[in-house]
């Protein structure tokens, strides 16, 4: 049994005998195993794709963007090759296939992910430095509500999926934060 | 005031008894040695045909040739400006109409077309001849107007003089008397050192409609009531239409038709994305009994054992067996080369209207005699009904030549199914275009070659594979001899290398794959394995690449000045930094010789070109600047082979559609490329493909000395050794 | 039925939104300098402006461009367009041609945001633009030369 299943079993356990309040350790450990499933996601290529330092990646193959395209001053490319030179800040193109949603762009160069330890991975997330300066619920919101993450779940054409459904990951976020947030070594 | 032209004559009287039973009996092929050599046979060159002069004094030039960014539509108008004394400035071009009987490729007997780097080289005496007579007329006229002797006028920069009376007049005022009198039947030619625009660099004509979005391209034609159509096409080629269901696409707005023809489904609509959309809503099985199943994997593992076999004998010289029982040091090389797409930017597509009995095309046409009889055979015309109006082509690379005449084809299919009861603009999309086959052949080759104790080459076994291109085609009696295609081995068994012993054999396996010349032939395969193996030979005898190949063209000089230009300008023998590496390549096509030296930065996985020195004797240039050009573009165009472009098929469908499986080169990945030319005051030949094939070459050859390992197959991929 | 500005002007188009402005431009208003090469945002001979950006038409829907105002290579005027053509011209950066509506409209844009481009800048911001004639080399120059007659 992987760790993660037995902080699985664990944390069923603990909602099925309806803990009303458990420990400083129990919190942690159901945080840390909220944080083991949405590590998967997070580094799904519908979500690290776009957390790079400088080009984008692309396609579940994760080829750099092609064309190539370079993150600019703001994170939406430069000059003649802006995001939105070919990506709809609405919706996907049905026509040619690009992708598109509200804030289609690079994450904020402190938020790359890519080469992350799960662990250095799950402290900046909780960064208020590095994060867009937020708490970990208004991750939570963020992640519920924003359209390009969202988008992540219904990307269109032949790109897969996250391994969790969306609500899942709201949920585990949830419980993620609710423990304290907690991240592997 | 403008003249009109001369009626149109019965159209290619001679060969044209029937309408599809067109054969080029008199044809030279595009690849053929013979353009080179024996010079273009005369053709007509009365001024009325080729020159119109206005009262505004512009001197239109009619092209009969395609521009599709080879700079023709400059060069042809430079030559009949030369000899005319034109001013530059007031000289424009057009293309001429499909009157084959005026306006025929010389090179290629009865029909009109581009290719093979032919153009300048086949009309260069010819409109020297054109220019030279209406500047003869205009002498004449201006002679007997002034009344004044001939002898005693000069012509300069459309100016016309009679410095004893001071009588000066330009073109425009004479051009309309001049041009009613007799065509000369000698004309005098400048001589090459008098030469004022020939040789220099004129402005292209084509670039100011280029970069201010009025140049027309057959995509940009549009006619009353236009529809467009896009086909379906099956995914396996010879696949065929079992059942179709077009009630959905039908129901999409815009779409007005969905026709069933020879190559597939045709959906018409009233705009593009309309004809795509309903495309999409098609529902076909396809009938796959004569289709092609197999992997492209498969055919090469075919290819490969065909290759150990023996072969129709395309050159057998000397005894290589025999020489090859000399060597003391041999290779063993194999090469594979993959399908490749044409993929110019522009798409096929063309306009075509029928009304009347009378059919107009407008097309970016390599062909259009081809395509003429085409039209006509399917639409149950007669060829002198059948007017091809040539545009601007956008790129081609030898696509828009199809013997087949593919597009035009369905072109006329749908015209007819629908009774010609609209305009139709056939447009391919890029994904057809790239799926749409007509590909560089598939080819794999085996040399074994070895040298003696001094280096020297003792003997050369060569076997090719690669389907014909010129099989089943109009130009098969002329290409084809004793079995073997001219197109799958030239740059072999005409090499330039003094090679004694030396056999060359061929396979031609069969496929439904079409396939088609892609920009220089069958030099774009055979011109690397001729300079990658020379490449291992010198190294295997232990001399300098350069030397190596020197000695090896003992008595041609133009072809070592190539070389040794290139190399000097490269700074060839001088050390480069670890992890670098040049390497050199000479290749003669098309009668043009060119030499390229390649610098690349090598990594473990990846490479960068980083600068090209090419060295080109084109005979005279008669525009320098575009002749770089074309070297420049040249390299561009083959660096995509080099660094990844390959067409695959898995179970017989292709797996690539668009520019991201199949990407061109980019700007970020265009090494430096300075192009040196070699004066020469020979007859001129083409520059269009010979740029391509040393690239390659010269590349890996490169490779191999930064490295130490040698890429032999395309695209180059450093994992893979052989 | 949509209104879209195009060049200075608004046209009422009845398109479905969701149809590519490229075929708006080129299929409905017959504007043909912009061109269609691969209808996927692959290539940039469909780019336009949009709102002084380059945009690749074939990639944006007719909708998401009403009222932004949409300049083609027909239309394209100033001080970096004017300096882009005639640098285009002079060096005669054209081969087959198809491609240059697309680079000249990229290069303008560039040169609009960056008055001295380097050659890695000039790369960055034209990658999107592929020409199969290979005319790269002479499409650093120009820009170069623009840049210099700007500067």
């Amino acid at each position: 049994m992987t760790a993660r299943h037995l902080w699985r079993v664990l944390l069923v356990g603990a909602v099925l005998l309806g803990a009303p309040r458990a420990g400083i350790a129990d919190d942690q450990a159901s945080s840390l195993a909220a944080w083991q499933r949405l590590l998967p996601v997070l580094e799904h290529p519908r979500c690290l794709n776009c957390h790079q330092a400088n080009v984008p990646l692309q396609g579940d193959e994760r080829r750099i963007h092609l064309p190539r395209v370079e993150r600019g001053p703001d994170g939406m490319g430069d000059s003649a090759m802006r995001c939105t030179a070919c990506h709809s800040q609405a919706a996907n193109n049905p026509s040619s296939g690009a992708p598109g949603a509200e804030g289609w762009s690079l994450a904020p160069e402190t938020m790359v992910w890519q080469g992350l330890s799960s662990g250095d991975l799950c402290r900046l997330m909780k960064d208020k430095a590095r994060n867009g300066n937020r708490t970990p619920e208004q991750i939570v919101e963020h992640v519920d509500k924003a359209p390009l993450v969202r988008w992540g779940w219904a990307p269109g054409g032949s790109r897969s999926t996250p391994p969790l459904g969306h609500a899942e990951f709201v949920q585990q976020m949830k419980l993620w934060a609710a423990g304290g947030a907690a991240c592997p070594q | 005031m403008t003249h009109q032209f001369p009626s149109r004559r019965a159209f290619l009287a001679a060969t044209a008894a029937t309408a599809g039973a067109f054969v080029l009996a008199t044809f030279v092929p595009f690849p053929g040695r013979a353009l080179a050599q024996g010079g273009p046979p005369p053709g007509p060159y009365d001024p009325n045909l080729f020159i119109r002069i206005g009262a505004d004094n512009t001197v239109t030039v009619v092209v009969k040739h395609l521009e599709m960014g080879q700079g023709v539509s400059t060069g042809i108008p430079t030559v009949v400006a030369e000899e005319l004394d034109a001013d530059w400035a007031d000289v424009r071009f057009e293309f001429s109409s499909n009157d084959t009987a005026h306006y025929n490729n010389l090179f290629f007997g009865p029909a009109m077309g581009t290719g093979g780097s032919t153009s300048i080289n086949e009309s260069f005496d010819q409109m020297r001849k054109a220019g030279a007579a209406a500047r003869a007329m205009l002498v004449a006229a201006t002679a007997s107007e002034w009344k004044v002797p001939a002898g005693e006028i000069t012509v300069a920069s459309g100016v016309v003089a009679h410095p004893g009376s001071g009588h000066k007049a330009r073109f425009g005022e004479l051009a309309a008397a001049a041009m009613q009198l007799p065509v000369p039947t000698e004309v005098t030619l400048k001589p090459v050192s008098s030469f004022k625009l020939i040789g220099t660099r004129l402005p292209r004509l084509d670039s100011v409609g280029k970069t201010t979005g009025r140049a027309q391209f057959a995509l940009d034609i549009r006619r009353p009531g236009m529809l467009t159509a896009v086909v379906r096409r099956p995914d396996h080629f010879g696949a065929a239409v079992a059942t179709l269901d077009d009630a959905a696409a039908r129901k999409v707005a815009g779409v007005v038709d969905v026709i069933r023809i020879p190559s597939g489904v045709a959906v018409l609509a009233t705009d593009t994305w309309a004809a795509t959309r309903g495309r999409e809503a098609l529902k076909i099985e396809w009938d796959l009994s004569k289709a092609e199943r197999r992997s492209t994997a498969e055919i090469l593992a075919e290819y490969g054992r065909l290759a150990d076999q023996p072969g129709m004998s395309a050159i057998k010289r000397g005894d290589a067996a025999a020489g090859l029982g000399r060597a003391v040091k041999t290779i063993d090389a194999e090469f594979a080369f993959p399908y490749l797409a044409h993929a110019p930017m522009e798409p096929m597509n063309c306009v075509l209207e029928v009304k009347g009995g009378k059919a107009e095309m407008w097309a970016g046409s390599q062909l259009q005699t081809l395509d003429t009889f085409v039209l006509a055979k399917i639409l149950g015309l007669k060829p002198e009904n059948v007017a091809v109006h040539t545009t601007l082509g956008g790129g081609s690379f030898g696509r828009r030549a199809n013997p087949q005449g593919d597009w035009a084809s369905e072109a006329a299919a749908i015209v007819k199914a629908i009774g010609g009861k609209a305009p139709v603009h056939l447009v391919w999309t890029r994904e057809d275009d790239i799926k749409g086959g007509f590909y560089r052949p598939l080819s794999f080759h085996r040399v074994k070659a070895g040298i003696d104790a001094q280096g020297r080459i003792t003997g050369w076994r060569h076997t090719v594979v690669s389907k014909s291109i010129l099989i089943g085609t109009p130009f098969e009696k002329m290409g084809i001899k004793d079995g073997v295609d001219s197109a799958s081995v030239e740059g072999i068994v005409d090499t330039s290398y003094a090679i004694g012993d030396m056999s060359v054999e061929l396979h031609n396996p069969a496929s439904p794959v079409p396939v088609l010349w892609w920009r220089s032939v069958g030099h774009s395969h055979t011109g690397h394995v001729m300079e990658t193996a020379l490449d291992e030979l010198a190294h295997l005898a232990g001399k300098d690449p350069l030397d190596f190949r020197l000695a090896l063209l003992a008595a041609k000089p133009r072809e070592q000045a190539v070389l040794k230009l290139a190399a000097d300008k490269s700074g060839w023998g001088s050390p480069m930094p670890k992890g670098r590496g040049r390497g050199i390549a000479y290749h003669e096509s098309f009668g043009t010789r060119v030499a390229m030296v390649a610098e690349v930065a090598a990594g473990d996985t990846d490479f960068k070109v980083e600068r090209i020195v090419a060295a080109v004797d084109c005979g005279i240039a008669v525009n320098p600047d575009v002749i770089a050009a074309q070297l420049e573009g040249a390299v561009g165009f083959a660096l995509s082979a080099v660094l990844r472009n390959k067409v695959t098929l898995k179970n017989g469908v292709v797996e690539q559609g668009n520019f991201d499986d199949y990407e061109p080169t980019r700007i970020g990945e265009m090494p430096r490329v300075e192009v040196h030319i070699v004066p020469s005051a020979e007859h001129p030949s083409g520059v269009g493909e010979p740029g391509v094939p040393p690239l390659a070459p010269a590349i890996g050859n490169a490779l191999f000395a930064a490295t130490g390992k040698r890429v032999r197959s395309l695209p180059m991929e450093l994992g893979r050794t052989a | 039925m949509l209104t879209l500005n195009v060049n200075g002007t608004d046209h009422q188009l009845d398109v479905d939104p969701e149809m590519p402005l490229l075929w708006a431009i080129r299929d409905r208003l017959d504007l043909t300098g912009t061109k269609f090469g691969c209808g996927r945002a692959l290539c940039g001979a469909c780019t336009v402006h949009i709102d002084g950006d380059a945009a690749r038409s074939c990639s944006i829907m007719a909708g998401d461009a009403v009222g932004k105002k949409i300049v083609t290579i027909e239309a394209v005027s100033g001080k970096v367009a004017d300096a882009v053509r005639s640098a285009w011209q002079q060096l005669d950066v054209v081969q087959c041609g198809y491609c240059q509506s697309g680079q000249i409209m990229s290069a303008i844009n560039l040169l609009s945001d960056n008055n001295k481009p380097s050659d890695a800048e000039i790369d960055a911001s034209m990658e999107g633009n592929i020409c199969r004639c290979g005319t790269y080399v002479r499409i650093r120059a120009a820009i170069h030369e623009a840049a210099k007659t700007l500067a």
